[in-house]
């Protein structure tokens, strides 16, 4: 074997499996978005989540994402078919921090 | 955050705004704060919630300005005027705060005793970095106690 034989053998190879072991476990970690640390910055823009209204199918039968926005856009309009009589005044509840 | 705080249905249309600013938000984007199996959770959970219980349950997560029991619970005014007993679950985990408020027929079937149980569910995950699961568990918790319609 001449030496750069020697050299793509020897160090060549543990090189490859080496960054092939690294792309596999370092990859996925990159790829992913950034996990949420309590403490850490919030930076995404404000969310209000409404539930389906009470007589649409079971939420299997429809995509997760599709499902709640049509759920919160149909409750937001049927809300126009049951109107509410009174205003209610926030009266209970919690508070937390972490 | 500035101005209104506005209910928002995700990938909305300008034209379906009522009382409260809808903001428009692209159906996918990389500011969208769940994934898509995460919404589906949050998702099922908001709906069996209030499929078993008969009160509607809602989840805003985002900043909440100002004081934030005063906040949240002008948000839960503005919920009120258009829902039937509602109750609000606010989360803000840059603020790392956390608000339900009940109201009407939601306070007397969610007694505050309960209320503060199902917010330390959510604060012990919210602790560990999971918010799905804090607002999943949270949820169920309300609606047990709030019993059925």
């Amino acid at each position: 074997m001449s030496i750069i034989q020697t050299v793509l053998v020897f160090v060549g190879i543990p090189a490859g499996v080496f960054a092939l072991f690294a792309i596999f476990t370092l990859g996925p970690g990159a790829i992913r978005a950034p996990r949420y640390r309590p403490g850490g910055s919030w930076d995404y823009k404000p969310v209000w989540y409404l539930p389906h209204p009470e007589h649409s199918g079971p939420v299997s039968e429809l995509s997760a994402r599709g499902a709640l926005e049509a759920g919160s856009a149909l409750a937001i309009a049927s809300s126009s078919a049951h109107p509410v009589d009174a205003a209610v005044e926030a009266s209970g509840g919690a508070s937390g921090e972490w | 955050m500035s101005g209104d705080i506005s209910l928002s249905h995700a990938g909305g249309n300008g034209d379906r705004q009522q009382e409260f600013t809808v903001p428009r938000v692209p159906a996918v984007s990389p500011d969208r704060p769940f994934k898509p199996s995460q919404l589906s959770r949050i998702d099922e959970a908001l709906t069996l919630a209030s499929r078993e219980t008969g009160l509607v349950f809602s989840v805003y997560v985002g900043p909440i300005p100002g004081n934030s029991r005063e906040t949240a619970e002008q948000m839960f005014a503005k919920l009120a005027s258009t829902h039937q007993s509602p109750v609000l679950v606010a989360v803000s985990p840059g603020q790392r705060r956390l608000e339900i408020v009940t109201g009407g027929v939601s306070a007397q079937r969610i007694p505050n005793r309960v209320a503060a149980l199902a917010a330390l569910t959510m604060r012990a995950s919210f602790t560990n970095g999971d918010l799905t699961g804090g607002i999943v568990n949270g949820l169920r918790q309300l609606a047990d106690a709030a019993g059925e319609a």
